[in-house]
């Protein structure tokens, strides 16, 4: 680690943090757990960054159930979702998945769920399967705050849609709903490994059975987190079975997926619509 | 750039000492502490053999900022050894047949030590997840499951 | 008399031999207190830093270092031209320390930098600016060869070269550095004569050692113009050899120690950034300390090449094969990385040992590229010779409708009878195969568990020997302490295999004492330590194990001579045992040994009045070698030249059970047995240490690695896209040591070191199996899988 810096301040408020992302816009940079950071400053990507600002203490390490959804601290970290039984529940189970699917326990003690969205990398686990359950992002400056759907901060590779000032300070996700089940599935060379490809899914079934919504995600296809409308589109109100599965596998991946060192499109084509069956089948397991 | 004075607790000891704004926990053991235990292996979170345990919890020690650990309890290898007398953890790594070139054995024996503070009887998966993090390039970590259930049993005679 | 008390009976002749005593560093390495080369620190000490190439082929224009030196905390910079005009390498040598004028691939250095801080150094070292004019780069070796191709040392036949197995160029081949042959019988007679053929090209990717501890030195220019080289390291004085080329210094003025090292597996045994060291610290008189970093170690250091090889067998209706022909391409990189040409050539053939075809034409070829420089690993070839080869037994016995074990016993080299190099085999190949057999198929048996749709079950077997080579010499020095502790002088290295704990064991096994009274004193100190060639070739159990029971025995005897005045008593008839010196005639003779020593005659101190020490010193060395132009031990017209080509083999089998998902193309290894004949385990605890470790790093080989290019850059110099096998990828691994003895091993002793690697070639013909397709080459990637069953 030998980046340079002129100071690493570890502010114990909100506002005392928003205040130095002000003055020293351009030249600060929030640190949360680190990881992301770290792996910047080794590919000399901190070009310009004077101070790095420490958020573990402003008091956003929570997990709780509000009226308009269930509020997740931008520290809480990947472990500490893993370790509540709130994310086992049906609705945010894929958020579970992917948290506990990260490559290395030491980083899940410290990786943060603000970190892995603010990184803006598309084939990080946590952030697509965030996007597979409808998150919300609250970003907070000293001009005020926004709520964005957690797919609109993702403009490219290391490229999010959040201003040097800006400090996600929440995650929202949907109350718990009924007749609603999420998964999350990573196709890795090894056990503990980055995805090749990743499906996150969230489906709603209406009383009778039939598909109200479905929601799905395909991490590394793209640059940012691929939202498959194609599978809402075809199984909208249907029922579904094998013949509904195999129709939507013929239909995906609707896009031309990236290359990458491991696996060509060609390769994630394929295992795609296997991963996204795998998937379905067991998110609906989990309704019934 | 300006040092900065902060206090750190390792192995239960407090240490003053003067570090660079963005410097690695594992820089400070080992260079300014000569806590050589810990070790570098790529300096990135990709082989394990820096892990320590900070507040009970496995970290990779060359990606994390020194003065993140400002005032929290830091335990490393170096601490498990006490009064001349084998931590459980460390005893059962030798019985299991673990020990090779041993470079990877420091951040192993801290991630089982972790995992058993916090979870002291783990499924064969919870000892899968918490190796995930950790190398080793002599045995891949064969032996590791089965020192953690010497050291379970190891803990228990302690006990009695 | 049953099995079981035959062994009790066998066992008691021993009096620590076979015993699993715990390894003498686990208790250092498990408290931290372990001292590894990343972990030296010495007083005014500087850090080191190199500046790498940055294409794959090119001449040094300029090299502007101004910026760089007026960096404060900088103490020195250093460049081609302050480098000795001296090139080096083990058989061939092609490479300077620092790029003079040329480079040739990207990890290469072309400057160097001593600093403060490392954080210095690395300033610095992005300050030195170079210009450089671009050549054309070559990668593929078989695009190297052609005549149009890119030179990459114009000047290869001026280059100095060793007068033990310096390399061999018979013909003219653009870049060729190195080339063997093996004539047995004439294959186009055997072809003719074959009912089936089968031919085909097999290929392995570009693997890294990736041992966790990066490469570290800290070197020291002393005040009488000598270098201290503490460095971590396999072999101490092969590394004084080429520092002193590459230095121009005498041997006699280097000292190379080596701490503990964070495992090598052949990456450690030659030099790096240690000469960049020296001339730093001599030209700053100071301590100069190098760590690579991972990025480097995979790109600045060997490499396990990427290999082609066409094979063409020809065998007869009931499985026997009449012609077996070879052409074995290495892309050898763009020097000799130390042993790298000389071992893939020359040792990589020893796999064709284990099988006696009629007949057999084996042609290697070992071909610069700009590419990292080839090194062994865990061996230097014969596994990945062996996929190629086990890879045609399976396909040769589908071919026939012959089952996979029985057309491999039809085909091995038999106990008592020459092996196609005219060595006499000592190795019973039948054994390990049929045992790693029975294991598995009992262990299946056992288990009800069954592959459901998309998993598919495959069973591969693999067999070979691994060699071990030679010519090679170790020597050892033991000495009788005051206190009666035995005390051993070795010169090899710690690097994880339990080498120390098993010389350890030799001699409390020679003096029949307890592990505590036998102590390693100085390891691996050139200054101090008696010569061993190199901790590598699974050589060390029996090269220095011989070493140090000779050592043991002399020092016995003049033991006995020595007590014989004091017991009044002939020193034929004394016998030193259990701390004593015994008579054999009258047990009440007897002296301990502590008690040689004249004590209270002076006021401090014990000594052995009239004798000085009781040390005693012996070498143990064994030749062997080819005629060049048969590759066997019989020139052509069938005079014996030598004995043996290598010192012995160590007999190997794997059984292997894999489920592959026809989905993903994922593959699981659910169960393997890995057989290695010990010949006689000293140890069984180190034994099965090595057999799973190298079974773990089969599967990796076999599934995940391969360090991949594009126009001569590295695409995954890290742990994060370079993959290695995890914990929680491991099967069950049964590890079997059968024992054959070697009759000229210490107590029966094979080296066990490398063996288990060849887990990697029984895999893909699981994998094959299960698929019913044929894969050619390694690692097996999901994708390529996918892609043979799409076909
Ligand atoms: C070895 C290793 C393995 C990994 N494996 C996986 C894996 O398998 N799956 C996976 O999904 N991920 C994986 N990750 C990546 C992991 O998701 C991220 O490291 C983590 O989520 C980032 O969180 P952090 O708190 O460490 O972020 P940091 O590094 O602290 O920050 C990341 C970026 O976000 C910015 N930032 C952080 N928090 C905020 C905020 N609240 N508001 C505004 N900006 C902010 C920072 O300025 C920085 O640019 C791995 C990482 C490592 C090092
Ligand atoms: S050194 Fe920290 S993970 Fe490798």
């Amino acid at each position: 680690m030998h980046y340079e810096l002129k100071d690493y301040i570890k502010p114990k408020t909100l506002e005392e943090a928003l205040k130095l992302l002000h003055d020293y816009k351009g030249a600060a940079k929030i640190i949360a757990g680190g990881t992301v950071i770290h792996e910047l400053s080794e590919r000399n990507l901190l070009e310009g960054v004077e101070y790095f600002v420490d958020i573990e203490n402003l008091g956003l390490n929570y997990v709780r159930i509000e009226k308009d959804g269930l509020h997740i601290g931008a520290t809480t970290t990947f472990n500490q979702i893993v370790n509540n039984s709130l994310f086992t529940k049906p609705s945010y189970y894929a958020l579970y998945l992917a948290a506990k699917g990260v490559s290395s326990y030491q980083v899940r003690n410290v990786a943060t769920i603000g970190g892995s969205v603010c990184s803006s990398i598309s084939f990080l686990d946590v952030p697509n399967a965030l996007v597979a359950l409808n998150a919300k992002a609250k970003l907070v400056s000293l001009n005020g705050e926004r709520i964005e759907n957690v797919e609109n901060l993702f403009l490219g590779m290391l490229n999010p849609n959040i201003s040097e000032d800006e400090i996600l300070t929440e995650i929202i996700l949907p109350l718990e709903e009924t007749k609603t089940a999420s998964y999350y599935m990573k196709l890795t060379e090894r056990a503990f490994d980055y995805a090749i490809v990743s499906v996150g899914i969230k489906v709603k079934l209406n009383e009778n059975g039939y598909v109200e919504n479905i929601r799905t995600v395909f991490g590394n296809v793209q640059p940012t987190p691929y939202i498959e409308n194609k599978v809402y589109e075809i199984a909208k109100g249907k029922y579904i079975n094998e013949d509904l599965i195999k129709k939507i596998m013929e239909e995906i991946p609707s896009v031309e997926p990236i290359d990458s060192i491991n696996a060509s499109a060609w390769y994630k084509k394929k295992v795609l619509k296997v991963l996204f069956r795998d998937a379905l089948k067991e998110t609906l397991e989990m309704i019934s | 750039m300006s040092k900065k004075q902060i206090k750190l607790i390792v192995n239960g000891k407090e240490e003053i000492i003067e570090v660079n704004p963005y410097e690695s926990l594992l820089k400070v053991l080992r260079e300014y502490l000569g806590l050589t235990g810990a070790k570098r292996g790529c300096d990135y979170g990709g082989c394990g053999v820096c892990t320590v345990v900070v507040n009970g919890k496995a970290v990779y020690s060359c990606m994390y900022p020194a003065i993140k650990a400002e005032g929290k309890e830091i335990t490393t290898v170096e601490g498990l050894y006490k009064n001349g007398k084998l931590h459980p953890v460390q005893k059962a790594f030798i019985d299991a047949n673990t020990v090779q070139c041993g470079y990877s054995i420091p951040g192993a024996i801290m991630s089982a030590y972790a995992l058993l503070l916090n979870n002291p009887n783990p499924s064969d998966e919870d000892i899968k997840e918490a190796f995930s993090g950790n190398l080793c390039r002599c045995s891949a970590g064969y032996y590791w499951p089965e020192a953690i259930k010497l050291a379970i049993k190891y803990m228990k005679q302690r006990e009695s | 008399m049953n099995k079981q008390a035959l062994i009790e009976e066998i066992e008691k002749q021993y009096y620590i031999i076979g015993k699993p005593v715990e390894r003498i560093d686990a208790k250092p390495k498990v408290t931290g207190e372990a001292i590894y080369g990343y972990d030296l620190v010495f007083p005014k000490m500087l850090y080191g830093k190199i500046k790498h190439s940055s294409i794959p082929h090119g001449i040094i224009k300029r090299i502007d270092t101004s910026k760089a030196e007026s960096l404060p905390g900088v103490r020195a910079v250093i460049t081609g031209k302050d480098i000795p005009d001296h090139r080096y390498g083990l058989v061939l040598f092609d490479r300077y320390l620092i790029a003079k004028d040329r480079v040739r691939f990207i990890g290469e250095a072309v400057a160097a930098v001593a600093a403060d801080t490392p954080e210095i150094a690395e300033k610095a070292v992005n300050l030195i600016e170079v210009e450089y004019e671009e050549l054309p780069a070559v990668f593929d070796p078989e695009e190297a060869i052609k005549q149009d191709a890119p030179i990459l040392h114009p000047d290869l036949r001026k280059y100095g070269t060793s007068k033990v197995s310096a390399p061999w160029i018979p013909f003219d081949m653009p870049n060729l550095n190195n080339y063997r042959r093996v004539v047995f019988g004439n294959v186009e007679e055997s072809f003719k004569k074959s009912d089936v053929i089968v031919e085909n090209i097999y290929e392995t990717s570009m693997v890294q050692h990736a041992h966790l501890e990066p490469q570290s030195c800290v070197c020291i220019y002393n005040y009488d113009d000598t270098f201290t080289v503490y460095t971590s390291t396999q072999t101490p004085f092969r590394l004084r050899f080429e520092l002193s080329l590459a230095l121009n210094v005498p041997e006699n003025r280097i000292r190379v120690v080596s701490p503990y090292v964070g495992g090598g597996f052949g990456n450690k045994l030659t030099i790096y950034a240690e000469p960049i060291a020296c001339i730093l610290s001599k030209k700053t008189r100071r301590p100069v300390k190098i760590v690579l970093t991972r990025e480097e170690v995979f790109t600045f250091t060997t490499v396990r090449p990427p290999t082609r090889i066409y094979v063409k067998d020809g065998a007869s209706r009931d499985g026997k094969i009449l012609a077996r022909q070879v052409r074995f391409y290495i892309n050898g990189g763009a020097y000799s990385g130390g042993s790298g040409i000389a071992v893939y050539t020359y040792l990589a053939a020893q796999a064709l040992a284990t099988y006696k075809p009629e007949s057999v034409k084996f042609e290697a070829f070992s071909i610069y590229t700009n590419l990292p420089p080839q090194g062994p690993l865990r061996g230097v070839g014969p596994a990945i010779l062996d996929f190629a080869f086990e890879r045609q037994m399976d396909i040769l016995a589908k071919k026939l409708g012959l089952d996979p074990i029985e057309i491999r016993l039809r085909n091995i080299s038999k106990q008592g009878e020459e092996n196609i190099y005219g060595e006499i085999v000592d190795e019973d190949y039948s054994k390990v195969l049929l045992t790693a057999y029975d294991a598995l198929m009992k262990k299946i048996k056992e288990s009800n568990e069954e592959p459901t749709h998309p998993w598919k079950r495959g069973i591969g077997y693999a067999l070979s020997s691994k060699y071990s080579l030679a010519p090679t010499a170790s020597s050892a020095t033991v000495k009788l302490r005051e206190d009666g502790v035995i005390e051993v002088f070795i010169g090899s290295t710690e690097i994880g295999m339990g080498n120390y704990t098993a010389m350890q064991q030799i001699v409390a096994e020679e003096f029949q004492i307890p592990m505590e009274r036998v102590s390693i004193a100085a390891a691996a100190d050139t200054e101090f330590s008696p010569f061993d060639e190199a901790q590598m070739s699974s050589r060390t159990t029996v090269s220095l194990g011989n070493a140090l029971v000779l050592a043991c025995r002399k020092l016995k005897r003049k033991i006995a001579e020595y007590a014989a005045n004091k017991l009044n008593e002939d020193p034929d008839h004394l016998e030193v045992k259990e701390g004593f010196v015994v008579s054999k005639r009258n047990p009440d003779k007897k002296i301990r040994l502590e008690d040689l020593f004249a004590r209270g005659k002076i006021r401090t101190g014990t000594f052995l009045e009239g004798e000085g020490e009781l040390i005693a010193s012996a070498n143990w060395f064994i030749q062997a070698g080819i005629d060049k132009e048969t590759g066997r031990i019989y020139d052509k017209y069938g005079n014996k030249v030598f004995e043996r080509v290598v010192n012995f083999y160590t007999p190997t089998g794997v059984a292997s059970e894999v489920w592959v998902n026809v989905e993903t193309g994922h593959i699981k290894v659910k169960r393997l047995v890995t057989v290695v004949d010990a010949g006689k385990v000293i140890n069984p605890k180190l034994v099965e240490g090595q057999i799973i470790g190298g079974s773990a790093m089969g599967i990796s080989i076999a599934l995940f690695e391969g360090l991949q290019w594009q126009n001569g850059y590295a695409l995954n110099p890290n742990f994060a896209d370079y993959k290695l096998i995890q914990h929680a990828d491991l099967p069950e691994i049964i590890a079997i040591a059968t024992e054959t003895p070697l009759p000229h091993g210490p107590f029966g002793a094979r080296g066990v070191g490398e063996a288990g690697l060849l887990v990697s070639d029984a895999i893909p013909n699981a994998v094959s199996n299960a698929i019913g397709k044929e894969v050619k080459k390694i690692p097996l990637m999901p994708e390529y899988i996918l892609k043979l069953l799409a076909e």
